[in-house]
C-alpha cells in the first residue's frame, strides 16, 4: 500500500463499524495527505458512506479512532469538527436564497457582516455563479446547485472537504464537466478532500490517489495509473477497468521470466522474477487492449481462437475470442485501426507481450 | 371520436353532480347570511325587509361580547399550548429511539378516536377533584387534549417526509442541534404548523360537547350562548354571529391562500 506523499492531515486508524450483525467497515486503516484528493471507491454496500459518515461525525465508530490534524475528533459533535461536506443530493437549504445558504456556515460562526459578504462573493466566483445571490435552490439547475453546495462547503476555509458522490444525479457530459471543474478547485485551493463514489472512470480522472473498498475493507491504495496497472487482486483488476482473468501451473522458471500450463493445453510466457515454486497455481490479470491480433507477430504469446462475439463500442471495438473449450478472452482495438474487419465465427490468431500480464494475488 | 363524446357526457354528469353536492353542503351555511339581515324578531327564511339591529347587537351587547372574547382567548391559548406539545411530541416520535413508538402514537392520536362525550365525561370527574370546572387553565387543558391529536397528524407527516440531509449539512456546516431546528427544521415545517394550528383554533372556537360538561356556571362560550340562544327562542342574532364567522373564515382562507403564493414567487 503506497503511503501518502505529504504528512497526513487525516488518519483513520483501524476505524471499526457494525450495525447490528453486519459489519459496514472493518479496520480500516488510511493516511490521507495535507492537500491530497483521496477517493474511496467501491461498490454500493462497500463501506464507504459508513467511512464519510464517521469522519463527519453522522456516526460513531464501533471501534478505532479518527485523528484530524493530529488530534482524534471521535468523540466531537459534527458542527465541532470544521469539516466540508458535499452531500449526495445537495442538501441546500430550501428556504434560503443562494446567499444564505453560503452564508450559513460563517453565521453559525459568527464571522462579522462584511468578512460574510466578501467570503461569500469569493467562494461565489469560483464555483463561476456570481450574481445569483438571491436565487432559491429549485430556482437552480442540478449542477448550479451543485456548485452551490461546494461553495457553501468551502466557504468557511475547512482544511478537509468531503465529498459524498456529488456528481450522482448529474447526466454523463455535465458529470464529466463537473469532474474537471472539481480537480481545478482542488489544484487552485489545495484543500485536503475525501471524495466517495463507485464510478471508477471519474476516480480515475480526479484522484491523486484511490482506496478500492470492497465489503468494507480496502483492498488496494494507489495512484490511478498503478492500480489500473498494477492491481494485486481481481476485485481491483475487475472493479477498475476490464480483465481478463488467467490460470495456470508454473513449469518454469528462468531469467526470462515464469512459463506456466494453462488448461487449455498452451504455454504461457509471463515476465515475473520472484522466484516461484514449480507446480504452484498463479492467476494472472491481462487488460483486453493488451491483445491483438497475431497474424505476424513476435509476441512471446500466441494463441489460436475463434471469435464469438464483436461488439462495436464507438472508440473501439470489443472481440470475445474462445480459446479452446472453455476459456474466453475479452480483446479490444481502437476502431480506427487500419485493415480488415474481422467477422464472427473467423479462425483468428490473438497475441501479448509477457509483460502485460499481472499477477494477482 | 364516439368514444371521445361519452367521456365528455360523462364528465358533464359528474360536474352536474359535484356541482349539486357542494349546493347542498354550502347552501344552508350561505343562507345564515341573508336571514341575519331580517327585521323580524325570530329567524325568518325569506327574511322580511333590511335591518342591521342583530349584526348590532352581537356587536354591543355583553351578552355575546363576553362568550366571544372569552371563546377567542380560549382558542388562542389552546392554539399555542396545543401547537408547542405537538410539535415537541412529533419530534419525539418520529426521530427520537423510543421503544413502542406506534403505540405512542397511537395514544396520542386517541382522543380523535374516542367519542367526545366519552372524554368529556371522563375529564369531568378529575377536574371536580382538582377544582378546575368553569376555570380558563380547565377549558384550555380540555381543549388542548382534542388539539393535539391534529397537531400531531400534520407535523408527524410533515417530519416523515423531511429531508434529513438538510439537518445533517446543518450541524456539519456548525449549528448546534437547536440552532439547526431553528433556522432549518422549523422554517421548513412552518406550513404545516400554521395548518396544524388552524384547525386547533377552530376545533377549540367550535367545540361545544366539553364545554357542556366543564364550563361550569359562571363563563359562557360563543358556541355555548348561540345554542342557548336557539333553545330559548331563535333568536336573528344567532344568524348575525354566524355570518361574522363566516366572513372571518374566508378572511382567514383567503389570507393563507396569498402567504402560500407570496411563498412561491
Amino acid at each position: 500500500m503506497s503511503a501518502p506523499t505529504k504528512d497526513p492531515i487525516l488518519q483513520l486508524i483501524d476505524l471499526k463499524k457494525q450495525f447490528g450483525d453486519v459489519t459496514a467497515v472493518d479496520n480500516v486503516s488510511l493516511d490521507i495527505g495535507d492537500g491530497e484528493f483521496l477517493t474511496l471507491l467501491g461498490p454500493s454496500g462497500s463501506g464507504k458512506t459508513t467511512i464519510l459518515n464517521m469522519i463527519a461525525g453522522f456516526e460513531f465508530p464501533t471501534g478505532g479512532d479518527v485523528i484530524l490534524q493530529e488530534q482524534s475528533i471521535n468523540s466531537l459533535l459534527p458542527e465541532k469538527r470544521n469539516i466540508g461536506l458535499v452531500f449526495q443530493n445537495y442538501a441546500l437549504f430550501p428556504h434560503m436564497n443562494v446567499y444564505d445558504n453560503i452564508a450559513f456556515p460563517l453565521k453559525m460562526r459568527k464571522f462579522p457582516k462584511n468578512d460574510i459578504q466578501q467570503k461569500v462573493e469569493s467562494a461565489l466566483e469560483l464555483v463561476q455563479l456570481q450574481g445569483y445571490e438571491t436565487r432559491f435552490p429549485k430556482q437552480l439547475s442540478g449542477g448550479q446547485q451543485q456548485r452551490i453546495a461546494v461553495a457553501r462547503a468551502l466557504v468557511f476555509d475547512a482544511p478537509l472537504l468531503l465529498f459524498d458522490e456529488p456528481l450522482g444525479a448529474l447526466d454523463k457530459k455535465l458529470r464529466e464537466h463537473m469532474q474537471l471543474e472539481l480537480k481545478h478547485i482542488h489544484t487552485k485551493l489545495n484543500r485536503t478532500m475525501v471524495y466517495v463514489t463507485h464510478d471508477q472512470e471519474e476516480a480515475l480522472v480526479m484522484s491523486d490517489r484511490i482506496a478500492v473498498m470492497n465489503q468494507g475493507r480496502i483492498e488496494q491504495v494507489g495512484p490511478p495509473d498503478e492500480l489500473y496497472d498494477k492491481p494485486t487482486n481481481s476485485f481491483v483488476a475487475n472493479f477498475i477497468g476490464e480483465s481478463n482473468f488467467i490460470e495456470g501451473t508454473v513449469i518454469e522458471q528462468n531469467h526470462e521470466g515464469l512459463t506456466l500450463q494453462h488448461r487449455e493445453g498452451l504455454k504461457i510466457k509471463v515476465d515475473w522474477s520472484e522466484p516461484v515454486q514449480a507446480g504452484a497455481s498463479i492467476r494472472f490479470c491481462l487488460r483486453p487492449e493488451k491483445i491483438f491480433f497475431a497474424d505476424d507477430s513476435n509476441a512471446q504469446n500466441c494463441i489460436n481462437g475463434i471469435i464469438e462475439e464483436v461488439i462495436y463500442v464507438g472508440e473501439t471495438k470489443r472481440y470475445m475470442i474462445r480459446i479452446g473449450e472453455t476459456e474466453t478472452i475479452h480483446m479490444r482495438e481502437m476502431s480506427t485501426r487500419i485493415g480488415r474487419g474481422r467477422q464472427k465465427g473467423e479462425n483468428v490468431k490473438i497475441g501479448w507481450f509477457k509483460e502485460s500480464l499481472r499477477k494477482l494475488e | 371520436m364516439n368514444h371521445e363524446q361519452k367521456l365528455s357526457a360523462g364528465k358533464i354528469f359528474l360536474g352536474g353532480l359535484v356541482t349539486l353536492i357542494f349546493i347542498f353542503l354550502v347552501l344552508p351555511t350561505i343562507l345564515t347570511v341573508p336571514m341575519s339581515f331580517t327585521e323580524t324578531r325570530y329567524l325568518a327564511f325569506p327574511p322580511k325587509g333590511f335591518s342591521l339591529q342583530w349584526h348590532q347587537q352581537f356587536l354591543t351587547d355583553n351578552k355575546w361580547i363576553e362568550p366571544t372574547i372569552f371563546s377567542l382567548k380560549l382558542a388562542s391559548i389552546t392554539t399555542v399550548v396545543s401547537l408547542i406539545i405537538g410539535t415537541m411530541a412529533s419530534l419525539a416520535l418520529v426521530r427520537g429511539i423510543l421503544p413502542g413508538k406506534r403505540i405512542l402514537h397511537l395514544f396520542f392520536l386517541s382522543p380523535m378516536m374516542i367519542p367526545l362525550i366519552v372524554t368529556a365525561f371522563a375529564v369531568y370527574g378529575i377536574f371536580a377533584t382538582f377544582r378546575l370546572i368553569g376555570t380558563m387553565p380547565g377549558m384550555v387543558i380540555a381543549h388542548t387534549i382534542i388539539g393535539i391529536p391534529y397537531v400531531m397528524l400534520v407535523i408527524t407527516a410533515n417530519l416523515y417526509r423531511f429531508d434529513l440531509s438538510l439537518e445533517l449539512a446543518a450541524r456539519n456546516l456548525g449549528a448546534s442541534a437547536l440552532k439547526t431546528f431553528m433556522y432549518v427544521t422549523l422554517p421548513l415545517i412552518k406550513p404545516g404548523i400554521i395548518a396544524a394550528g388552524v384547525f386547533c383554533f377552530i376545533e377549540s372556537l367550535d367545540e361545544l360537547v366539553l364545554v357542556l360538561f366543564l364550563i361550569g356556571t359562571t363563563k359562557m362560550t360563543l358556541p355555548l350562548r348561540m345554542f342557548a340562544e336557539i333553545e330559548f327562542r331563535i333568536s336573528p342574532t344567532v344568524a348575525a354571529a354566524s355570518t361574522v364567522f363566516i366572513i372571518a373564515a374566508i378572511g382567514t382562507i383567503i389570507a393563507l391562500s396569498f402567504i402560500e403564493k407570496g411563498k412561491k414567487q
